[in-house]
């Protein structure tokens, strides 16, 4: 449970990979399809909205950590910013944006590990000590 | 103790504010790095029209010679690497490099293939259309622009009657310039980046230090002094005095190991239990 960061960097890092490679792996979507989806939006809209998700995300983390919240979001981050390399793929873009991606994405999945294994040693440490004041009481 | 909870303290701050400012100067950096491109195209497929232009009086009077000379000036000049004009049958007619001359291009070579794509050549092309960039031969990038020298009234009234009024693109001319000026500035706008970077990540982690240090260290380092010390005894102590949650912290202390002072004293010296308790 306390690793679910570790597994979504891991999860994102592996996407990363095969995103620096502009897709090549991925079969490539047919003409007909990339018309279905439409003009993609430009590339400078792209990373407005880059900036704003990375901002908010930044910011949930952030205040999440402050009230101690046990809530997190490792791998719907993963999603998001998946979403973010795929947009910039349409838009021909993903070349010069994917490391802006993958600075966003090791920025908050590293804020958000930091978040999931501080929070998890808090409980870690709670529960040890009820288990000491159990073993004393049993002592007495 | 303290190590760990400056730790705890640090590190959020510090990767959020970061990696934020690492994003936004590598969006940054991308939109500035196609606005100058983008520019650098602009710029010089005006000056191939100027160099189309200038060469127009040359062309009309079928001036070989000059056009041989002009060509040859062009390609002296610092940063452009290539000229050549193709004729029609895409033969290169001149070139800056004499052993190109007459030699022929496939017309499905990268700076042909904007309007040769389809069965039925094209006129025109998009402006962005025109560029196309490369590696050469000896590694430098270069930015090269082709631009189509058209059919007009006075060429193909001309007395010499080579061309008739079908024709719509009488040549082809194409020029690579060196990308490397802008390749150096772009070099050193991500050198300042990532000073701005490193310097960015430094005020945070040393601000939040700071004040860690002198707000919440300092303070609850001097309240543990107090605290051991009168464990051990000490008595006559003054708590530290602070105006937030530690100076409380430390009255609180004070007031509750006089409180049992007091009553450990009682225990001692009187024999009957205190009456006031
Ligand atoms: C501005 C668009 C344009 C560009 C760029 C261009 N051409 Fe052409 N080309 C044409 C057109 C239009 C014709 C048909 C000429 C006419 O009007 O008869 C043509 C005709 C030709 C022909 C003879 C007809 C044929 O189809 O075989 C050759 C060969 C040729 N081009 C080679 C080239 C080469 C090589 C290049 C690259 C250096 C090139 N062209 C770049 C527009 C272009």
């Amino acid at each position: 449970m306390s690793n679910r960061g570790l597994w979504a960097m891991a999860l994102f890092i592996a996407i990363s990979t095969v995103a620096l490679r502009d897709f090549s792996p991925l079969p490539t979507l047919p003409e007909t399809v990339r018309a279905l989806l439409g003009r993609p939006p430009s590339a400078l809209m792209i990373s407005g909205a880059l900036v704003l998700y990375t901002f908010s995300a930044i910011i949930l983390i952030l205040s999440r950590m402050m009230s101690g919240s046990g809530q997190f979001g490792a791998f719907s981050h993963v999603g998001y910013l998946s979403a973010f390399y795929a947009f910039y793929h349409f838009a021909r873009a993903l070349d010069e944006n994917f490391w802006a991606v993958f600075a966003a994405g090791f920025t908050i999945l590293a804020l958000e590990s930091y978040h999931i294994w501080n929070h998890y040693s808090e409980e870690i440490r709670k529960e040890q000590e009820v288990l000491d004041a159990i073993e004393q009481s049993r002592r007495d | 103790m303290f190590k760990s909870f400056a730790a705890k303290a640090i590190v959020p701050p510090a990767l959020a504010v970061t990696g934020f400012v690492i994003v936004c100067c590598l969006l940054l950096y991308s939109v500035i790095k196609t606005d100058m491109l983008n520019d650098t195209i602009r710029h010089e497929t005006n000056l191939a029209d100027t160099i189309i232009k200038s060469t127009r009086y040359a062309m009309l009077k079928d001036d070989r010679e000059m056009l041989r000379n002009i060509i040859g000036n062009i390609g002296q000049q610092k940063g452009v690497e290539q000229v050549r004009i193709f004729n029609k049958k895409g033969v290169v007619a001149f070139s800056a490099h004499h052993a190109e001359v007459n030699t022929i291009v496939d017309k499905k070579a990268p700076g042909c293939i904007a309007c040769h794509a389809g069965p039925v050549a094209a006129t025109s092309m998009g402006r962005m259309e025109q560029a196309r960039r490369f590696i050469d031969a000896r590694g430098r990038s270069i930015i090269a622009i082709t631009a189509p020298v058209y059919n007009e009234p006075e060429c193909f009234a001309a007395p010499c009657h080579v061309h008739t009024a079908e024709q719509k693109v009488l040549g082809i001319l194409d020029i690579g310039l060196s990308e490397e000026p802008l390749q150096r500035t772009l070099a050193t706008l991500r050198m300042r980046m990532t000073v701005f970077c490193l310097m960015i990540l430094a005020l945070t982690v040393g601000g939040v230090s700071a004040l860690l240090q002198r707000n919440v260290l300092m303070p609850i380092r001097e309240l543990w002094e107090y605290v051991s010390r009168t464990r051990r005894g000490e008595t006559g102590l003054k708590a530290p005095v602070y105006r937030d949650e530690i100076g409380e912290l430390a009255r609180s202390f004070q007031e509750m190991a006089a409180k049992l002072k007091s009553r450990d004293d009682d225990r001692e010296g009187g024999s009957d239990p205190p009456a006031d308790r």
